[in-house]
């Protein structure tokens, strides 16, 4: 009886689709994970990805006026840890538009998952603008457009009465870099003591 | 120059150093699903007798004068692979304060193809392969003709 279940398992073989996949090259499965790609309208520039990067592939770069986050192809290992930690949502690691098994397709490999040898690495790079000190002038480590979101994050949260105060005394401080809101603090009555 | 591989590419994986991470995936690459063999590609035990030196792993201080050798055994017409983030930039390993690394491959010999990913998947390896058989020529290593 056990010889016959073999004989039927090893007929019922026969019948069955091999298990090698078609189109091994330049089609993914839906859970490839690529490099990061970053929609430049959601991101703030707030650095939680580069605060994240277990390889040092995501870079910060401060210089004129301007920062820039870039991510290289060749040091990153496609952990999705940048995607994880991003509070705005606006780095995902899958491909976008390229052919998966099943569509239809020409039989030509499209999506670049190598590089020769005396190419550069692609990088993902997003320019962002720095704020400035609305006192001295100087340029501050955040971006224009991470305070907004933090203006907008922390009014949303507090009680209507508190905001209030609160949304005066942002437009003090908030644009104000460390050593002036320092020096201004008391003078402006923004300290937080005033809450105790 | 150094001639286009025309037929059947075999290939001879060194492994440099790291973990063996991208050791693995090319044994998937072997396996049933992603079955290299039929386009081809062989694994072969030498660099004798191989057209593809496909390196893994970041070169340590120590492995760095096998991998010159290795890659000096390698008949012409030869063609380099440098995979895994550690291959193409030493990956996790870059670090200035590592005293034991000499670099990427291609610090230490040329490489034809780089292919990124911690580990690349199978999709990736292939596609570095055949990439590598598309190039034309290159030039012969100035130490070796």
């Amino acid at each position: 009886m056990s010889r016959m279940s073999t004989f039927l398992e090893l007929a019922g073989n026969l019948l069955k689709r091999p298990v090698t996949i078609e189109e091994s090259y330049g089609f993914l499965p839906d859970t490839y994970r690529g490099l990061p790609r970053r929609d430049a309208e959601k991101c703030t520039g707030c650095g939680a990805c580069y605060e994240r990067c277990s390889s040092g592939a995501t870079k910060l770069t401060d210089a004129g006026g301007q920062r820039t986050i870039s991510v290289d192809s060749f040091n990153c290992i496609f952990c999705g840890r940048c995607a994880d930690v991003c509070p705005e949502k606006a780095l995902a690691l899958s491909f976008e538009g390229c052919p998966r098994p099943g569509d239809e397709h020409e039989l030509v490999a499209r999506v670049d998952l190598s590089r020769y040898g005396d190419e550069k690495a692609i990088t993902e790079d997003t320019t962002l603008k720095l704020q400035r000190c609305s006192v001295c002038g100087g340029i501050m480590p955040v971006t224009e457009k991470y305070l907004q979101v933090i203006r907008q994050r922390t009014l949303q949260n507090l009680q209507p009465e508190t905001a209030k105060v609160i949304e005066k005394d942002m437009e003090k401080y908030l644009t104000a870099c460390i050593s002036c809101r320092q020096k201004n603090s008391l003078i402006w009555g923004t300290h937080p003591r005033k809450w105790l | 120059m150094s001639e286009r591989i025309k037929q059947s590419p075999w290939i001879y994986h060194a492994h440099a150093g790291g973990c063996v991470g991208c050791d693995v995936e090319l044994l998937a690459c072997m396996g049933p699903r992603y079955d290299l063999e039929r386009l081809g590609i062989k694994w072969v035990p030498s660099p004798r007798y191989a057209d593809i030196l496909l390196v893994t792993g970041p070169v340590p201080l120590h492995t760095k004068p096998f991998l010159e050798r290795v890659y000096a055994q390698t008949p012409e017409p030869k063609r380099v692979i440098a995979m895994g983030a550690c291959g193409c930039s030493c990956g996790v390993f870059i670090d200035d304060e590592n005293y034991s690394v000499a670099g990427p491959v291609d610090r230490i010999i040329p490489v034809d193809v780089k292919i990124p990913g911690c580990p690349p998947k199978p999709e990736a390896i292939i596609e570095g392969i055949l990439k590598v058989l598309r190039i034309k020529d290159r030039p012969v290593d100035p130490h070796r003709a």
